[in-house]
């Protein structure tokens, strides 16, 4: 079976999510232990939130149904950014011991590979040191300003931490593109697990849609205790209000766009972060939003 | 102070703390020899993220007790040292202040688009 990868033509990230709703559909209905050809002939370029979030879906229905995945016909363009950017599987630190001195050859480029790191409690220090090492390479290419650095550590950390915490699924995703002309960066992070409102239900709490347990963890209720939950609304907070940057989140059917959320036509398989920064802000102060 | 009752935090998280887990870790490694003091020295760490501040506080906190031991936290750059002073103050006012939402009914790519368009 052949599952065609739409082109994208532009950055624009709501159509990009359409462009993944529709590998989502074609891929659901490959069966196990199927041949599986995906077909990028139709695409001269991709754009890294497209492939991050192709290479997380497509980890998704191969470990649920087994399936062989051949890239056949790559066009040339196409076939040496992929290998570039590690597609599908991505860099994995607990697989690769030379990881390190592999990130530090992205030191000069406009973007990241593929991150596909280990969520497992057995590697908490080499997350830790895969993703600090992460954010030092933010910081070497992009220069910064210290609050704005913090902002980033932060985003990242907070976002991460919560599909250790209650994605229930072993892998996830992150990459950063920097679109230098634009004098943004896009941070993208996801994962294919339980979603937000799955991770409501598996703790026993029930909301009437994935919208509202979107909107019940953008008010703080952790499945945890009431003194967590604060990740996600100062996440949203920082930088929507403070760094005049955009975030959109895609939780299963639940959409999020800046400070507005709805039901979507979208429905994906885990949760998917854009978070688009600006590369300079002025009056942004980072301890204003982790309260 | 002898060395055996300081811990440098970097040797377990590096330059940067990012998760509630690496500070568990932490403190697993963490122990005491009946003192009245020990030492956390975060000599050459350069972030801790909220979530891992906030549980800093609360396995300091719980430490203590068990131990009955004070436990000091040395060498913090300034940020560290706002970022942990900021969540001890929202743990203590218990106050959220949360992004205010707005649910809407129609999806329009448009808007959606036009929203989303960088500013």
């Amino acid at each position: 079976m052949s599952v065609i990868v739409l082109q994208n033509s532009d950055d624009r990230l709501y159509q990009q999510f359409l462009s993944i709703q529709n590998f989502c559909n074609q891929i659901s209905l490959c069966c196990h232990d199927e041949e599986v050809i995906i077909d990028f002939s139709e695409v001269t370029f991709v754009h890294p939130f497209y492939i991050l979030c192709l290479s997380a879906v497509l980890d998704h229905f191969n470990t649920n149904s087994k399936m062989h995945l051949r890239f056949d016909d790559l066009p040339s363009s196409v076939s040496t950014y992929l290998d570039l950017i590690k597609f599908p599987y991505g860099l994995r630190p607990d697989e690769y011991h030379d990881w390190q001195e592999t990130l530090n050859h992205y030191v000069g480029k406009t973007y990241l590979p593929i991150l596909n790191f280990p969520s497992h409690y057995k590697y908490i220090e080499l997350r830790n040191s895969f993703l600090s090492h992460v954010n030092h390479l933010i910081n070497t290419r992009l220069h910064p300003t210290t609050e704005l650095f913090s902002a980033i550590s932060y985003l990242i950390s907070e976002i991460t931490d919560n599909i250790v915490d209650h994605s229930g699924v072993d892998r996830g995703w992150l990459t950063v593109q920097y679109y230098e002309h634009k004098s943004f960066f896009d941070i993208c992070i996801a994962d294919s697990g339980r979603t937000i409102h799955g991770s409501y239900l598996f703790n026993g709490i029930v909301h009437g849609s994935e919208t509202e347990s979107v909107v019940a963890a953008l008010n703080g209720k952790s499945t945890k205790s009431p003194e967590r939950g604060r990740g996600i609304p100062t996440s949203v907070s920082m930088i929507v209000e403070g760094l005049r940057g955009n975030i959109l989140m895609v939780s299963g059917g639940a959409f999020l766009a800046n400070t507005k959320i709805f039901d979507s036509q979208i429905k994906l398989p885990g949760t998917f972060f854009v978070l688009r920064l600006p590369i300079e802000v002025s009056g942004f102060q980072y301890s204003k939003y982790i309260y | 102070m002898a060395d055996d009752l300081k811990y440098r935090v970097f040797e377990i998280a590096g330059n940067s703390v990012l998760s509630r887990a690496i500070v568990d870790l932490l403190f697993a490694r963490i122990y005491s020899q009946a003192s009245q003091e020990l030492i956390l020295d975060f000599e050459d760490v350069e972030f801790i993220s909220r979530s891992a501040a906030h549980q800093l506080l609360i396995n300091k906190k719980q430490f203590e007790i068990q131990n009955s031991t004070n436990l000091l936290f040395i060498n913090l750059l300034s940020n560290l040292e706002k970022t942990i002073s900021t969540v001890q103050e929202s743990m203590r006012s218990k106050i959220q202040v949360n992004p205010k939402i707005e649910v809407i009914e129609s999806e329009d790519p448009a808007m959606i688009e036009e929203l989303l368009e960088f500013r």
